[in-house]
């Protein structure tokens, strides 16, 4: 049971954490022009991209 | 690195010289070419000019004209190639490092709006750039890099333009990319089945003096429209070479790109930099001017001097603001002046006017020689299509009816598979419930993980059809036909017909919606047309339609989403009526809007449109939704009351206890017993759960904002529901599915979306309190990232602006809506 409630802290604490860093990083991208994290593929990164050719 | 961010004292080796005609060649003559080592000897007192050494001797540029050399350290330099001694050494080693790397060409795409740059660019690059078949899709420049036999291409594709001409944000954004990024070669993306007025915009180019390649795009149009083009003589009339390519199929983009290889190594015999005739009185002008801008080093270095010179006599603003940025240039000016006033006098026109004619003879003379026009009229289909969809009785049925359709296929036929995810995702909830030992942490992966994101996966098949819809709308070309026959009803709100495209693209994502809005001319259609957006339900809001009509309105569920998507729109009318009285002045913009050929999208396009959009949707499943559901989980489940806890666990030793004796003593079914006591176990950890979730924090949240929603007829849950969907629309549901968890066991209680309207009724949800949250939903804040994407668009005031309206007038309407229906229900 100790386990348990001791992994459940450190999950919350994680999404509490990336929750934070997706706010902040939503913040600055836009700024910056890269989008606006709101996964409708704006300011994508150009990673996995594949030509054609 | 640029030669202008050399420090003082260090050396490098130069990579390449960019820049135009006289102004490049001079560079090149003093000893600025590729492979030769340069030293950054001092700054002037004011920091500008950089004395720097090459060759021998000591040469001055300005910053601003060294910025036009890019170079590598010396040590990167001797890294590369391994040589270490001297200057001399690391050069000759570096020149013969360099004609054996691979080479870096930078490109960039321009052309006239839907002549296909996008297709063409994704295709090259591989990228999944949004493409669709009217007008303004691109509207931020996108770059990529790729290989292609032996080169690293580093590809920009820019937004669509008629002509470089400044008159439009696009046009002016185009001209000073390439003006000041100097790519090294220009693709030229032509419509082939609209030659003459794409290729106005190449005329331009042709005076810009900038390197170039025409593809002729779509060409396959113009083969099957009957017509012929000898391509190869009209790319060496105008010393252009061109390319016919079919972007969507992929065609003819090796060939382009092996010929971007043949401009740039200077090996193309087509190449050749001619000059545009426009008659004695400007040509006489043109010559006077240059004369003028011979010694004027800082306006010539980044923009070819007979450009400049046509530019001037057009009298466009932002190049006369560029050539009296330092000095008034008085003399200058006036020999503009009379030049404009000779070929005015001459002509009885304005220059510009005399200048657009002249290309256009110049480009309908060299057509003459290689074009001939089909017999049969090319456009014949798309003209019956036209008078069907476009027609003054039919059109709005028509668009209404592909609307009802749109949303009756999303419901209905999303629905199938929507019940086999949702059986997956009770079935792994079931899985790990029976696995796991009963905790906290159980209680965080079924009740907050699996139940949070599992509530809103199971809506991925309806978002694929709903973009499977928009797609086709896109790509078809039927789009720019709802603006067309909506122009009329948009005017007379205020707003301009081609308002109505970010609008439709709202039904999708409200961001791309909100920045699609640069292809407005006007700032307050903009404005006007981004402050009514948000009521364009987007594909977000559409899994809590349909969890709350799926559950409520079961019958008529496709023509309830119907009405709803319906009620944004008039309430996105009424809104911009209001507004346009109110905040904005009226303006006058006229509908200037090509309507492009009907074309079928092909099933590749489609797809990975669709496809692109579901891969956004998960990732958004594995991001925001699954964080903010095991947020709101912890919210739900601490903080820890010991003494609750004691009483509970008192409780299930009591039933364990009592078990234990029953099945000792011999009496009854003992399978049947265990099953019991496991029911009975089961409830009473459910009760806890409720009751804990009464006294934790985010219980104190919602019951303090409760006199909030409690006019609205919504609990507490429904209101904290509704405020974490702030983050993200879809975070609504899944909030719903983490809280509303019940007292009671039922029968198949697996989790899935079928359980939670069952959850929902039990809290007191009705179909009243089910229509008027979805229209809050429908109405209120939209999500940070719309939210941020207006911020950036036209200022964060406006942000928080729309977030208030739009959250007050939420309220105010369903407050009134619910006043009604209690009335009548």
């Amino acid at each position: 049971m100790e386990m348990q409630l001791t992994l459940t802290y450190i999950i919350v604490a994680i999404a509490f954490v990336f929750a934070g860093r997706g706010a902040y990083r939503l913040f600055r991208s836009a700024r910056k022009g890269k989008g606006y994290g709101c996964n409708c593929g704006c300011g994508g990164k150009g990673t996995n991209k594949k030509s054609c050719l | 690195m640029l030669l202008s961010e050399l420090k003082t004292g260090e050396s490098a080796v130069i990579t390449k010289v960019k820049g135009y005609g006289a102004f490049r060649k001079r560079l090149n003559e003093m000893g600025f070419v590729r492979g030769k080592v340069v030293k950054a000897v001092k700054n002037a007192p004011l920091n500008d000019p950089i004395e720097y050494a090459i060759m021998g001797y000591e040469i001055s540029l300005r910053r601003q004209e060294a910025a036009f050399i890019e170079i590598v350290s010396l040590e990167e330099a001797t890294n590369i190639v391994g040589v270490s001694g001297s200057a001399r050494d690391a050069e000759e080693a570096f020149a013969k490092h360099w004609e054996s790397r691979d080479k870096h060409i930078h490109v960039a795409f321009v052309g006239n709006p839907n002549a296909g740059k996008t297709t063409l660019f994704n295709y090259m690059s591989g990228s999944q750039e949004h493409v669709g078949n009217y007008g303004g899709v691109t509207v931020d420049a996108k770059s990529a890099t790729f290989r292609f036999e032996g080169y690293e291409f580093n590809v920009v594709d820019l937004p669509g333009t008629y002509s470089i001409s400044a008159y439009s944000n696009e046009e002016k954004y185009v001209r000073e990319y390439i003006m000041n990024n100097a790519p090294d070669v220009v693709i030229n993306v032509v419509d082939a089945s609209n030659l003459e007025r794409n290729l106005y915009l190449s005329t331009q180019l042709i005076d810009m003096d900038v390197k170039g390649v025409i593809a002729l795009n779509m060409y396959d149009e113009l083969e099957r429209s009957g017509a012929t083009f000898n391509y190869q003589e009209m790319g060496r009339m105008i010393g252009m070479p061109m390319m016919p390519t079919i972007g969507s199929k992929g065609k003819g983009i090796k060939e382009l790109l092996r010929e971007v290889i043949e401009v740039y190594e200077g090996r193309s015999e087509t190449v050749r930099h001619i000059h545009i005739n426009y008659g004695k009185e400007i040509e006489d002008s043109i010559v006077a001017i240059r004369a003028e801008l011979k010694d004027e080093k800082d306006l010539i270095c980044n923009m070819s001097p007979r450009f400049l010179s046509l530019m001037l006599l057009e009298g466009d603003k932002d190049v006369l603001e560029f050539v009296q940025r330092d000095h008034s240039r008085e003399k200058l000016l006036k020999v503009v002046k009379e030049g404009v006033e000779r070929i005015e006098t001459t002509y009885g026109e304005k220059v510009e006017s005399v200048i657009t004619d002249t290309k256009y003879g110049f480009i309908s003379g060299a057509l003459k020689e290689t074009y001939k026009e089909s017999p049969v009229n090319r456009r014949r289909k798309t003209e019956y299509i036209d008078a069907i969809v476009t027609h003054k009785l039919f059109g709005f049925p028509i668009f209404l009816l592909f609307l009802f359709v749109t949303f009756f296929a999303t419901f209905s036929l999303g629905s199938y598979p929507m019940e086999w995810i949702e059986a997956g995702v009770g079935a792994l909830g079931e899985f790990v419930d029976n696995q796991m030992s009963a905790g906290p942490l159980k209680d965080l992966v079924v009740d907050g993980i699996i139940g949070g994101v599992g509530s809103v996966i199971v809506f991925l098949p309806n978002i694929l059809i709903l973009f499977l819809f928009i797609s086709f709308m896109e790509d078809t070309g039927y789009m720019a036909r709802a603006a067309f026959i909506m122009d009329k009803l948009m005017h007379k709100l205020g707003l301009h017909g081609k308002s109505f495209i970010p609008m439709i693209m709202g039904f999708g994502c409200n961001v791309p919606a909100i920045m699609s809005t640069r292809m407005l001319e006007n700032r307050s259609d903009r404005i006007l047309t981004i402050l009514i957006n948000p009521f364009m339900s987007c594909s977000a809001r559409l899994p809590v339609y349909i969890l709350l009509v799926g559950a409520f309105f079961k019958d008529y569920a496709a023509l309830v989403l119907f009405g709803i998507y319906l009620f944004g729109i008039l309430a996105a009318i009424v809104m911009a009526k209001l507004f346009k009285r109110v905040l904005f002045h009226k303006q006058e913009v006229p509908f200037v809007m090509e309507l492009p050929p009907y074309r079928m999208p092909t099933l590749r396009t489609t797809i990975r449109h669709m496809w692109s959009k579901g891969e956004q949707y998960l990732k958004k499943m594995g991001g925001i939704i699954m964080f903010a559901s095991i947020l709101i989980w912890a919210l739900g489940y601490f903080p820890v009351d010991k003494e609750l806890e004691a009483q509970y666990d008192e409780k299930k030793a009591e039933i364990t206890r009592a078990y234990k004796a029953t099945i000792a003593s011999g009496i009854g079914n003992v399978d049947m017993l265990k099953e019991e006591q496991e029911a009975k176990l089961e409830s009473l950890h459910r009760q806890e759960m409720s009751e804990r979730q009464e006294n934790s924090y985010i219980s104190r949240l919602g019951r303090t904002l409760e006199p909030i929603w409690t006019p609205l007829g919504f609990d507490w849950k429904a209101g904290v529901s509704l405020l974490t969907g702030v983050a993200a629309k879809e975070v609504v549901v899944s909030t719903m599915a983490v809280l509303y968890q019940g007292e009671e066991v039922m029968e198949e209680d697996d989790g899935s979306n079928a359980m939670l309207e069952r959850r929902l009724r039990e809290h007191g949800f009705t179909s009243v309190t089910a229509i008027i949250f979805v229209i809050f939903v429908l109405l209120y804040s939209p999500c940070f990232a719309a939210l941020i994407a207006i911020g950036k668009e036209i200022g964060m005031k406006w942000a928080f602006f729309v977030m208030g309206y739009t959250t007050v007038l939420a309220w105010g309407v369903c407050f009134v809506i619910k006043q009604v229906l209690d009335l009548i229900i």
